[in-house]
């Protein structure tokens, strides 16, 4: 990718040919019919893909997967914050199309140096990990195995993020503030205690801006109550 | 066993803790090319082995542990009785008075044998059940009886006899008119220098045959004396009973020589096997 494109001359020529794929990202994580004229969603994509224009430089590596992070992170940000959180799910089958497309635009370079930023962003949340007397082998043993469990943690996560009280006593006392959970969320107390170190890391992973690598990771997406 | 893809996360001996992208966070076995922190890696998982697995396991040990302890002890041998009416019988106890072999000593041992089962009855039972079938094949029958019909019972172990309760045998032995002939050899087996002793014990039984002496742990080889003497003072009960048998023996000793013979060769063999004995020992 060359810079000369992302210039702002260009710019706008640019998010034109590049309006594809936004919507295919946006689309992946909403699972729906969208629209230009109707829908947030989108102008949140566009609004994060000239974001992403504006900050890429290229030790960055691939513009697109950038782009995409970018993107993934804007919305799951918006789904945050955005007042009615819809029903949020993780995403579990393997995109074949998504999976090619990677395989074209990432080189073994583009691929290295991914890994790379993400191994410092794994470096720090470990870190931070460690404030709370907690590390990824302890975290095995106090992972749900059932999707329907982890959906419903995810849900319990995301209303606890847009409350920021919660996240100030997570952050001063390193405890999940658990009687306050069950009010906001109005779920079963055995049900947070037993998870609540799972529910502590997805906060803390959804919360932070430090880890958009591992926050785009975990395919989120919009999800039917009923599914 | 299924594999899985995520952001390795931590780095182990043998496996890397993973982030998957529907959230999971798992355990992935290490192949030929180890991952670095934050690669995206595909691997089998390992699952922890749940708790009560581990209990089924130790519970089947322990349950097949104590199984085949009870099944050996069942099954070892410590008593040695031989019933010499004339079908002569060997039979092998375990330690709860269990016949646990049988062994026809004669043709006649045989036939009554393969005509009854007394394998795993207790020794009363079993003794019972011998007595009548012999006296179905005729071995025990009324002529005889009118002099008296003689069982010999030859108890070898290291237990005492009061230990074998054969009471209830005896009683009925009593109201059929049998005479009982029970001799009893203690042996201890703990010791290879034993091994001479009860070598002797036995001999002597051979040579005091009239007498049937009854012995206990004295290692000592016994004159005639010294044993009646012994016969006297150690277990009163039963001696009593044995001394009035060997009365009635000795009365009819002349009539029954036939019995006498087939004990002097029952003898002869005990002899042979001991001197075998013997010679091991003198290997050792």
């Amino acid at each position: 990718m060359e810079l000369v494109q992302l210039s702002l001359d260009n710019r706008d020529e640019f998010i034109a040919q590049s309006k594809a794929f936004i919507y295919n990202t946006t689309y992946n994580i909403c699972k729906r019919k969208l629209y230009f004229e109707n829908d947030d969603e989108l102008s949140i994509s566009l609004i994060a893909f000239n974001n992403a224009c504006n900050t890429y430089n290229e030790n960055k590596g691939n513009f697109y997967s950038y782009a995409k992070v970018l993107i993934k992170n804007a919305l799951i940000d918006y789904f945050r914050k955005s007042s009615k959180v819809p029903y949020v799910v993780f995403d579990e089958d393997d995109d074949i199309k998504d999976f090619i497309d990677n395989k074209n635009s990432l080189t073994k370079y583009n691929i290295d140096s991914e890994n790379n930023r993400r191994a410092e962003e794994i470096a720090l949340f470990s870190k931070e990990l460690l404030e709370y007397k907690l590390d990824f082998s302890t975290l095995i043993k106090s992972s749900p195995s059932h999707k329907d469990t982890r959906d419903s943690l995810l849900n319990i996560a995301f209303k606890c993020i847009k409350e920021q009280h919660i996240l100030d006593s997570i952050k001063s006392k390193k405890l999940l503030p658990v009687k306050e959970i069950i009010l906001i969320t109005g779920s079963n107390r055995k049900l947070i205690e037993k998870w609540r170190r799972y529910i502590l890391i997805l906060i803390l992973i959804l919360s932070s801006d430090d880890y958009p690598y591992i926050k785009s990771y975990l395919k989120i997406k919009v999800g039917d109550r009923n599914e | 066993m299924s594999s899985s893809t995520g952001i390795v996360m931590q780095l182990n001996k043998n496996h890397a803790c993973v982030m998957t992208n529907s959230g999971e966070f798992l355990r992935l076995k290490i192949s030929k090319t180890p991952p670095i922190v934050g690669d995206i890696y595909t691997g089998l998982v390992v699952k922890d082995i749940p708790f009560y697995k581990y209990a089924v396991t130790a519970a089947t040990l322990a349950f097949l542990m104590l199984f085949s302890s009870t099944a050996y002890a069942y099954y070892t041998p410590v008593a040695s009785v031989v019933v010499d009416i004339n079908p002569s019988i060997k039979l092998d106890l375990n330690k709860w008075n269990r016949i646990i072999k049988t062994t026809p000593l004669n043709e006649d041992g045989k036939k009554v044998l393969s005509e009854l089962k007394v394998q795993n009855k207790s020794l009363n039972d079993g003794l019972d059940s011998i007595v009548i079938q012999a006296k179905k094949d005729n071995y025990i029958n009324e002529d005889n009886n009118k002099n008296g019909n003689i069982v010999n019972i030859d108890i070898e172990s290291s237990k005492s006899i009061n230990d074998f309760n054969i009471s209830k045998f005896e009683e009925k032995a009593k109201s059929d008119n049998i005479k009982l002939n029970i001799t009893t050899t203690t042996n201890n087996k703990t010791n290879d220098k034993f091994d001479n002793t009860i070598h002797k014990e036995t001999k002597t039984i051979d040579s005091d045959k009239n007498n049937k002496p009854n012995k206990n742990d004295n290692i000592t080889v016994p004159e005639s004396n010294k044993q009646n003497n012994n016969n006297n003072n150690n277990n009163s009960k039963n001696n009593n009973k044995i001394k009035s048998d060997d009365k009635d023996k000795n009365l009819k000793e002349s009539s029954y020589s036939n019995a006498k013979n087939k004990n002097n060769q029952e003898d002869n063999k005990h002899n042979k096997n001991d001197t075998h004995e013997n010679d091991h020992s003198n290997k050792d």
